[in-house]
C-alpha cells in the first residue's frame, strides 16, 4: 500500500517538507531503505545510515537539514516512539479474512451476530453469543454462549472466550488467549499446612492428609473497551463476581491473571506477569517481565513493578517497586549496593579487629 | 598512573554499554552508549570494586551526589579523584 509523504504527514499530524507527492510503500530501517521505502531515522545518530542506504524520503529529527542528507522529502517527528504508532498502522497488513462467514464455521442460531462481521474457517459461535459489528474473527476461535463481544473486535486464530465473558469495543486477542478458563480455588476442611504458613510462617508439622475441594468458578470476566491481549495469555473467571479488566489495559503474551481479579484502567502487564485470584490493581500500573503478584493484594493507581519483582503485600499508589520481596526500588537498590560492598567492608572489618587483638596483645 | 585508571575505566563503561573502548569518546554521555539508569548502576559497583573506592551516590542512580556523571571524562575525572583520596595516608 503506498502513501505520499503528505498523506502520512497529515495522518501524523506531522510536519514534512520537499515533495509531498513523493510515495513510500513501507517503512524500513534507513541503511536497508530503497527508492520506495521510507526510512526511519527520527535521531541523529542515524544521519550516517541513512546515506548508506537508498532512501528518497524519511521520518527525521525536528530541524534536521533534509537537503542534506540527500532527501526528496521528510516528515519530521518530535516523539519517535508515539510517531511509530501512526506509522505503522498506516502500513500495517491486516489479516487475510474473507467477508461474511466462512462455511465450515458453526454459528449456533441463537447466536446474534452483528453487520459486517467475518467469521473465518472451522470458528464456533456458541447459543446466545453476542458478537458486535465489524468483527474479525479468524479461524478456529471458538466463542462460548452467552459470551457478548463489542464492535470492531479483531480475534486471532485459536482464541477461546469462554460462557458469559462480556467484552467491550475494539477488543483485540492474540493467538489461542484464553478469556474465562477456570480460577484455581480449592479449600480444604480443616486448616491447611499452607493456611499455617501464611500465618505464623512455619507449621506445626501436624498436618493431616486432607483432600482438596474444588470452590467452583461460577461467575466470569468482564472487559472494557480497547483491551488487547497477547497470546496465550490467560484470565480466569470469577467464582462469583467477574474477574475484571479495566478499560484500555494492554495485556502481553503468557500472562495468567486469576481468578476474581481486578485491574484497572490503562494497565500494562508484560510477558510472564502473574497475578494471584483476589488481588485489585488501580490505574496505570505496569507489571516489568516475568513479575508477580500474589493473592488478595491491593495496588495502588500508577504502580510499576520492575522486571521480575514479587510482590508479596499491598502497595500505595505511585511506588515503583523491584526484587523478593519487591521493595521500593530505590531502597532495593540501596540495599544491593550494601550488599556489592559488603565484602570490601567484611575485608576492612578483619583488617581491624586485627589491629585491635595486636594492639590488645601488648603490654 | 593517571593514564591506568582512566583505561580501566572505559574499559568497565565499555563492558557495560557493549562497545569497544575504542569507540568511547571523552564527550560521551552514559545515555548517548546506551548505558542506562540500571546499566550505570552496574558500572558504578564496577568501579568501586577494581578501585576499592565508594563512588557517592543515592539510590536513585540519575543523581550522584558529588560525583559528576554528565559525560565519561567527568566520571574518569571523579573516579581519579576518589583513587588519589584513598592512596593519601589517613591523617
Amino acid at each position: 500500500m503506498a502513501l505520499t509523504i503528505a498523506e502520512l504527514a497529515a495522518a501524523l499530524g506531522a510536519e514534512w517538507a520537499g515533495q509531498g507527492d513523493c510515495q513510500v510503500g513501507r517503512a524500513s530501517e534507513p541503511a536497508a531503505a530503497g527508492p520506495g521505502d521510507l526510512a526511519l531515522a527520527m535521531d541523529k545518530s542515524y544521519g550516517d545510515a541513512l546515506s548508506r542506504g537508498g532512501a528518497r524520503a524519511a521520518v527525521l529529527w525536528p530541524g534536521a537539514d533534509w537537503r542534506a542528507l540527500g532527501l526528496t522529502a521528510a516528515i519530521f517527528v518530535p516523539r519517535p516512539r508515539y510517531a511509530m504508532a501512526g506509522i505503522t498502522a498506516a502500513f500495517a497488513l491486516e489479516p487475510d479474512l474473507a467477508a461474511g462467514i466462512h462455511a465450515t464455521a458453526i454459528i449456533d442460531p441463537t447466536a446474534v451476530i452483528g453487520e459486517n462481521v467475518a467469521v473465518g474457517a472451522y470458528s464456533i459461535i456458541g447459543a446466545g453469543a453476542t458478537i458486535g459489528a465489524n468483527a474479525r474473527i479468524l479461524g478456529q476461535v471458538t466463542i462460548a454462549e452467552l459470551a457478548r463481544i463489542g464492535e470492531d473486535a479483531l480475534i486471532f486464530s485459536g482464541v477461546r472466550i469462554g460462557a458469559r465473558v462480556s467484552v467491550g469495543r475494539r477488543f483485540i486477542a492474540h493467538g489461542n488467549a484464553v478469556i474465562g478458563s477456570d480460577g484455581f480455588s480449592f479449600v480444604t476442611p480443616e486448616p491447611s499446612g499452607a493456611e499455617e504458613a501464611r500465618k505464623n510462617f512455619e507449621t506445626s508439622g501436624e498436618a493431616r492428609p486432607q483432600a482438596y475441594a474444588k470452590i467452583a468458578s461460577n461467575a466470569s470476566v468482564r472487559i472494557g473497551d480497547d483491551v488487547e491481549i497477547g497470546a496465550n495469555s490467560t484470565i480466569d473467571r470469577g467464582t462469583v463476581a467477574d474477574t475484571v479488566i479495566g478499560r484500555g489495559t494492554k495485556i502481553d503474551n503468557l500472562v495468567q491473571v486469576g481468578h476474581n481479579v481486578r485491574i484497572g484502567q490503562d494497565c500494562l502487564l508484560c510477558a510472564q506477569a502473574a497475578i494471584a485470584g483476589s488481588s485489585v490493581l488501580g490505574d496505570r500500573v505496569v507489571l516489568g517481565g516475568q513479575s508477580g503478584v500474589g493473592d488478595h493484594l491491593t495496588l495502588g493507581d500508577d504502580v510499576i513493578a520492575a522486571g521480575a519483582t514479587a510482590i508479596l503485600s499491598n502497595v500505595p499508589t505511585g511506588r515503583v517497586m523491584m526484587g523478593y520481596p519487591a521493595m521500593k526500588m530505590t531502597q532495593n537498590i540501596a540495599a544491593y549496593k550494601a550488599l556489592r560492598r559488603l565484602p570490601r567492608l567484611l575485608a576492612r572489618f578483619d583488617d581491624l579487629q586485627k589491629r585491635v587483638s595486636k594492639h590488645d596483645q601488648k603490654p | 598512573m593517571v593514564q591506568t585508571v582512566r583505561q580501566q575505566v572505559l574499559e568497565i563503561i565499555a563492558e557495560q554499554a557493549v562497545v569497544p573502548v575504542s569507540e568511547i569518546e571523552s564527550d560521551a554521555t552514559p545515555a548517548s552508549l546506551g548505558l542506562d539508569s540500571l546499566g550505570l548502576v552496574e558500572a558504578v559497583f564496577a568501579i568501586e570494586e577494581t578501585f576499592d573506592v565508594e563512588v557517592p551516590f543515592n539510590a536513585s542512580a540519575a543523581e550522584m551526589d558529588g560525583f559528576d556523571n554528565s559525560s565519561i571524562a567527568a566520571i574518569v575525572l571523579g573516579v581519579e579523584a576518589l583513587v588519589s583520596a584513598r592512596a593519601r595516608p589517613a591523617g
